[in-house]
């Protein structure tokens, strides 16, 4: 299964991804904006993306928007610092499937990736 | 400065190093912090604009900020390199924006950088004069560190 991860912070990014390894999964394929990760998304084969929201050039925020158009069901989780109810519901409506908000522990990062995998 | 910008420094600190690198940290003191010297070898700057002006810089020596690294990243870091200058980045990251989200809950407005990381031991740290700086020293079983709040409301 392979996940798309999007955040300008590499050692985010390594976190996340060293986390999944640790439940089994090896197959990652990285960005660090979202302008950068629709391109991968579009490339196909991608079947769970887990991105931040506040990147430049292109917001994780409208990365969902942007992937919503072309797939309404692949698994979205938003990883980010933003925690206001206004937020999350922003970040719902745009189409994330989930949501966790900085900082988390491992395993709650665990528990969000397991629920999205099942 | 309004000393409700302080409490969620500490908070956040406290608990991003507990959550995100499962370090125990405590609080040692709280001073005026008058001169520009750090005693660490490693900095990670934030700057803050919007309702307030100024920045926050969590100071640390080179073993804390390899257990920090090692221990978000699940990996066996001892010496300084890329990984954990990146790290620091992005636990200064966390600390200044979950403190954020506590002061927009309290009604202040503030907008966060991308943290900036200088390197090197006695490295000095300028800022603005007449933006008052509150020095928090934290103390873990790897050793102490700082956190210096410097912010003026706009």
């Amino acid at each position: 299964m392979k996940f798309l991860i999007v955040d300008d912070s590499s050692t985010m990014r390594r976190i996340l991804m060293n986390t999944l390894k640790k439940l089994g999964h090896d197959d990652f394929v990285e960005a660090e904006n979202g302008e950068l990760a629709l391109k991968k998304f579009k490339e196909g084969g991608v079947k769970i993306i887990i991105t931040d929201w506040n990147m430049p050039v292109m917001s994780g925020l409208d990365l969902i928007l942007a992937v919503r158009e072309d797939d309404p069901n692949i698994p979205i989780l938003m990883v980010t610092t933003n925690a206001a109810k206004d937020d999350i519901i922003e970040a719902i409506k745009a189409g994330a499937t989930n949501y966790i908000v900085k900082p988390f522990t491992p395993e709650t990062l665990e528990e969000k990736l397991n629920s999205m995998l099942q | 400065m309004d000393v409700a910008y302080i409490n969620p420094f500490i908070e956040s600190t406290l608990r991003s190093l507990d959550m995100m690198a499962s370090i125990t940290a405590e609080k040692i003191g709280l001073e005026l912090k008058d001169d520009h010297i750090t005693a660490y070898e490693i900095s990670a700057i934030i700057g803050l604009t919007g309702g307030a002006s100024g920045s926050v810089i969590i100071s640390l020596p080179a073993k804390l900020a390899c257990k920090i690294a090692s221990n978000m990243l699940m990996e066996d870091i001892e010496s300084m390199n890329q990984s954990v200058e990146d790290a620091i980045g992005e636990i200064g990251n966390i600390v200044v924006g979950d403190a954020r989200r506590t002061l927009m809950q309290d009604g202040h407005s503030l907008n966060i950088s991308i943290p900036t990381v200088v390197i090197g031991a006695g490295h000095r740290i300028s800022r603005p004069g007449n933006v008052p700086c509150i020095a928090i020293p934290f103390r873990t079983e790897f050793g102490d560190f700082e956190v210096n709040v410097g912010i003026k409301e706009n």
